[in-house]
């Protein structure tokens, strides 16, 4: 933790100047200390460093929102292939937070230092200053969500750090005490009353979809509760959302023509919150998923031979329009083999439309989808299935909702008879369909095998051990036993720094250097 | 200038006084041991008493140690009924500490792959590492490894200036006994060891290795192995047996025993497999497959071995309560200099009713083979293991019994591959050759009718399909050189069935994927019928000219399939 620490405070200090806009904002030269804060766009920049860092953390939420989940594996990378097949140790930079932290710390400068600014520049309005706040709250929280499910007790920090006198040595907390934080978070932020529906930004069309909206507390408030077993408000927050009239409410689209524009040209309509880049006029293509997720026969990323049989079966698939599903080749992926090998490489960051092959993308400047409706709507169904049977005929209507988008037939399959395990598999394989490359499986996958107490786990396993093409099958077995073995360890450098750091028990024996 | 020098050192305290420093990885194995002697203290007392503990600290070698606890270094001597090391003498010592050492960095990342360890130990022997994937309350993964499947590796891959270590919470028992040593002193099987003595098993179970001379006078020095299936006294008593001269009387058996028709001596040999195989691998079945045939050191007698619903291995399943048993999980894959111990829970009487199965006959699959490999196999390789690259070890003129290779008049056009070449595929599962049945394959370079002749695996009587994959890839391609070609002729001949005509199959101008990339499979015959279970023998033939005239041409086999019908 002093590590990274004492790292925020030197890039801090050294953030460079940069131009004015949301897509390239940066503190000027100065500190962000307490005499950094004299202005409405002092705040506007550090709270825009937040969303640079956040689209500079994009290639690590990939990694840890797919590589574990093995719809996608890693070709290549002897690293990443490690983390995939859970033989990360603590000395792998793909166990380090500080990605996280860097976000959090200017989250909490801006939530420390904003209310001062008003004093000092009079056209610094409250309302302003309050809007900036929600946008912290949710960048704070967003990002204890991503530690907490991918090492789940880590410390809270909830003031900047802006030199020695902030403690450096914090203790780990509690996943119960973090989640609560950042429902506490989102709730302060909508508490405000200024939590936006919309941005208008001139030169930034995507502004909307691009910064923390009210929609976007809403949805992450869904995912953080479904995540922490609290079903009713996981339903609760998803209705805001769908159930909302309001004309500048993200709406599900639910035509198929419209499918691929989530993608190309993004920010669409059913975007709720998404990392933006701009190739035009800002160069940014960097860490983009357009260049993540390349397309080539040693492609870096690639769906697995599991996924890659599934996306075939969705081929095949009877549609309700007589064209195939959406979510296949040239929508999804993109076959690189025509022998009888199966490659697929993920195709939606590369095109500009359903099976639009002969057309890519001018610029490698995708965005990085956090929230989306569809995805939305699959949590409340995985909600309502583990609130009981009374909820299944209402999630199996979702179901079908995100499949007939696709293009697909609805399920033959009523909540009378049905069982949660089988439903829950159909949640659990819709959202592996449709929001496949975007950063969710492996969260998905833990959700459904730690709920009601691991109730799941084996079960969890056996679909590990059907995806996962990379480890051996009685490793792969032998460490998912384990549940601490599902998160992971902290930085041997960061507890070394900081003494009150517990180490994961599950990494205890392992002292590779 | 006093008051300049003055205040130069008065100004120049060092500012880190009364500050400690961490330093990393400088001290070698022995010292790491030794600055955690709480942990070590008795695993030090016998690396001192073999005369090791200095050559673990040489900083110019590099090492992997396994270093046992004191609270291990305790239960081994108590399993032992000694107080100290000195009452197994130094020979036993150094072996015991050569057997904890491999003369060569392994690394976490090499380590967790798991299996049979690439590098091997000071004995020479291999070492292997085995993940419990059992349902250990928050054991698992890096918490659950096992070496040789029974010793718990504590910690792993502690980096010290010349090496490794692994902390063990058991001692690994060095593979010092044979197989009759360790049977002899085990308390479990004393009527069991009086048979093998009285049948002349023992000299077998005694030996460790055996010598071949090649054709050109050296000798080499061949390990021999094998696997034992154990009856305990308890198991025995429990079917009213309590004494060898009961065994006898049950068996029928007359008083020759150790005439190789006696029941007794082919009672105990049912009991031996040839070769070296640990419950997991008694456990591999090919691909959909769930039971195994397993030829016994008792002539024309097999097991099959089978994996049950619950998980568990059965033997002779076929048989009912009276012919079947299980494997005593906890008394078995006891490690010997030799081979293996498993003890088994039922008297497993011969059983000659067996269902006929699929065998899959992969032509490099003989305990010959294995030892010869362990011991001379080209650098890095290991029997059936998939190492960083393709490795071939040369066969021809090794005289080993299992292979009977006779050059084709013409000769082999090719001059730097094996005659007959011992495989094994490069570990990368993006390799075409990846998914070949136990990562090898057999090479032939013999020349236009060059031929092997070698033996099936104990076959049981029936009807089969026999199929032959292999593997190919174009630059092999013998006809697109124009010299002279057939296509890659074979002649396949059970040559102890005259009766039934060669299979004569073209491998390369017509060709069926089996489902894999560069690996093809063939009929050799839609049905055949084997009268008696027994072994077979067959002979293949390089029947295409070209096998003489295309530096290239080879026939890579990766095995023969026997499948019942009906």
């Amino acid at each position: 933790m002093k590590n990274l620490l004492i790292y925020i405070i030197t890039v801090t200090s050294m953030l460079l100047s940069g131009c004015s806009d949301w897509l390239e904002v940066l503190p000027k030269n100065e500190q962000v200390t307490p005499n950094f804060w004299k202005s409405k766009e002092d705040v506007e920049a550090v709270l825009g460093s937040g969303y640079l860092y956040l689209r500079n953390a994009t290639p690590i939420l990939v990694d840890w929102g797919e590589l574990r989940g093995a719809s996608i594996y890693a070709y290549s990378n002897n690293k990443k292939q490690k983390f995939q097949n859970f033989q990360i140790t603590s000395n792998d930079a793909l166990c380090s937070w500080s990605s996280m932290y860097k976000i959090i710390n200017m989250a909490n400068s801006v939530l420390s230092y904003a209310p001062g600014v008003q004093n000092k520049d009079d056209t610094y309005l409250k309302v302003s200053m309050n809007s900036h706040l929600t946008e912290a709250y949710y960048l704070r929280g967003l990002c204890y969500f991503y530690l907490v499910r991918n090492f789940r007790n880590v410390p809270l920090v909830l003031n900047p750090y802006i030199d020695d006198s902030a403690p450096f040595d914090v203790a780990q907390s509690s996943e119960k005490i973090i989640l609560q934080q950042i429902k506490n978070d989102i709730l302060a932020a909508l508490n405000t009353g200024a939590a936006k529906e919309f941005f208008e930004n001139d030169s930034w069309t995507g502004a909307t979809k691009g910064r923390a909206t009210k929609w976007a507390l809403y949805a992450l408030m869904a995912d953080v509760a479904l995540w922490d077993e609290d079903y009713d408000t996981c339903i609760e927050y998803s209705d805001f959302l769908l159930s909302s009239t309001s004309s500048r409410r993200p709406a599900f689209m639910t035509s198929s023509d419209q499918w691929f524009e989530i993608y190309y040209p993004g920010n669409s309509n059913e975007s709720i919150f998404e990392v933006n880049w701009a190739s035009t006029g800002f160069g940014q293509t960097e860490n983009s998923p357009s260049n993540i997720f390349t397309i080539s026969t040693s492609a870096t990323y690639q769906f697995t031979e599991a996924m890659c049989e599934r996306l075939k079966d969705e081929s095949k698939l009877l549609t309700s329009t007589g064209s195939p599903s959406v979510r296949t080749e040239w929508g999804a992926y993109t076959d690189m083999n025509s022998s009888d090998m199966t490659q697929y490489c993920i195709w939606k960051y590369q095109g500009i439309g359903f099976q639009d092959q002969l057309n890519v993308r001018s610029n490698k400047d995708a965005n990085w989808i956090i929230y989306r409706m569809a995805d939305i709507m699959l949590l409340k169904a995985e909600a309502l299935i583990r609130n009981g049977s009374i909820g299944y005929d209402d999630a199996i209507d979702i179901i079908n909702k995100i499949r007939l988008r696709s293009g697909l037939m609805a399920l033959d399959l009523t909540g009378e008879g049905s069982d949660e395990l089988t439903l829950l598999k159909l949640v659990l394989n819709e959202r592996d369909i449709e929001l496949a490359a975007e950063g969710k499986r492996w969260y998905d996958l833990l959700r459904f095998a730690k709920a009601n107490n691991y109730k799941y786990k084996d079960e969890f396993i056996q679909i590990m051990l059907d995806n996962n093409q990379t480890a051996n099958k009685t490793w792969l077995r032998s460490v998912l036993k384990n549940t601490d073995a599902w998160f992971l360890p902290v930085l041997q450098s960061e507890l070394e720094s900081n003494p009150l750091l517990v180490q994961n028990p599950y990494y205890g024996g392992v002292t590779n250097k | 200038m006093y008051v300049v020098l003055y205040i130069l050192f008065a100004s120049c305290e060092d500012p880190y006084k009364e500050s400690t420093f961490k330093i990393y990885d400088v001290q070698p194995i022995s010292s790491y041991l030794e600055a955690r002697n709480g942990d070590f203290s008795e695993w030090l007392k016998i690396m001192k008493y073999a005369d090791l503990y200095n050559a673990l600290n040489q900083s110019t070698q590099v090492f992997t140690a396994f270093a046992p606890t004191n609270e291990a270094v305790y239960r081994f001597y108590d399993n032992k009924k000694i107080n100290s090391i000195e009452e197994l003498g130094v020979d036993y010592a150094r072996q015991l500490v050569k057997y904890h050492i491999v003369k060569d960095s392994v690394s976490l990342d090499e380590f967790i792959v798991g299996g049979i360890l690439p590098k091997k130990t000071l004995t020479d022997d291999f070492l292997e590492v085995v993940f419990n994937d059992s349902d250990e309350e928050q054991g698992g993964g890096y918490n659950s490894i096992y070496m040789n499947g029974n010793v718990h590796v504590k910690e792993l891959a502690i980096s010290t200036s010349n090496g490794t270590i692994y902390v063990l919470d058991d001692v690994m028992r060095p593979m010092i006994e044979n197989i009759y040593e360790q049977m002899r002193e085990n308390d479990l099987n004393s009527i069991f060891i009086q048979a093998i003595e009285m049948t002349g098993w023992k000299d077998s179970l005694e030996i460790i290795s055996y010598q071949t001379e090649l054709p050109n006078g050296q000798i080499k020095e061949n390990r021999k192995y094998f696997t034992v299936l154990g009856v305990t006294d308890n198991t025995f008593k429990a079917k009213g047996i309590n004494s060898v001269d009961e065994l006898i009387s049950m068996l029928g058996a007359d008083n020759n025993y150790t005439n190789s028709d006696n029941e007794l001596f082919r009672y105990i040999g049912y009991h031996i497999l040839k070769g070296n195989y640990r419950l997991s691998s008694l456990s591999q079945f090919e691909s959909g497959k769930n039971m195994k045939i397993w030829e016994t050191a008792c002539a024309d007698a097999i097991i099959k071995i089978s994996l049950e619903k619950d998980g568990s291995l059965c033997i002779n399943e076929d048989g009912g309560q009276y012919y079947k048993a299980s494997f005593i999980k906890e008394n078995s894959d006891f490690a010997v200099k030799n081979g293996y111990i498993h003890q088994v829970d039922n008297i497993l009487p011969l059983y000659e009713a067996l269902l006929p199965t699929a065998v899959y006959f992969d032509l490099c699959d003989y305990p010959e083979v294995e030892s010869y490999i362990g011991s001379y196999g080209v650098a890095g390789q290991i029997y059936k293991t998939a190492v960083d690259t393709e490795k071939t070890t040369e066969l021809w003129g090794t005289n080993l019994t299992c292979y009977n290779a006779v050059m084709g008049p013409t000769g082999s056009a090719s001059t730097a591959g094996a005659k007959i070449g011992y495989l094994t595929i490069k570990n990368d599962e993006n390799n075409v050759y990846y998914p070949c049945m136990n990562k090898d394959v057999m090479e032939l370079r013999l020349g236009y009718l060059g031929n092997i002749t070698l033996q099936t695996p104990p076959i049981i009587a029936g009807k089969y399909k026999v199929s032959l994959v292999y593997l190919y890839a174009n630059s092999l391609d013998p006809l697109s050189r124009g010299e002279g070609s057939n296509g890659g002729q074979t002649k396949f001949t059970f040559t102890d069935m005259p009766n039934i005509s060669p299979a004569n199959v073209v491998l390369y101008s017509e060709r069926t994927l089996n489902g894999r990339m560069n690996i093809y499979d063939v009929v050799l015959y839609e049905e055949i019928e084997f009268t008696k279970t027994s072994k077979q023998t067959l002979n293949i033939m390089l029947n295409d000219p070209a096998a003489s005239s295309f530096d290239k041409y080879q026939v890579r086999i990766d095995y023969i399939l026997f499948e019942p019908i009906n």
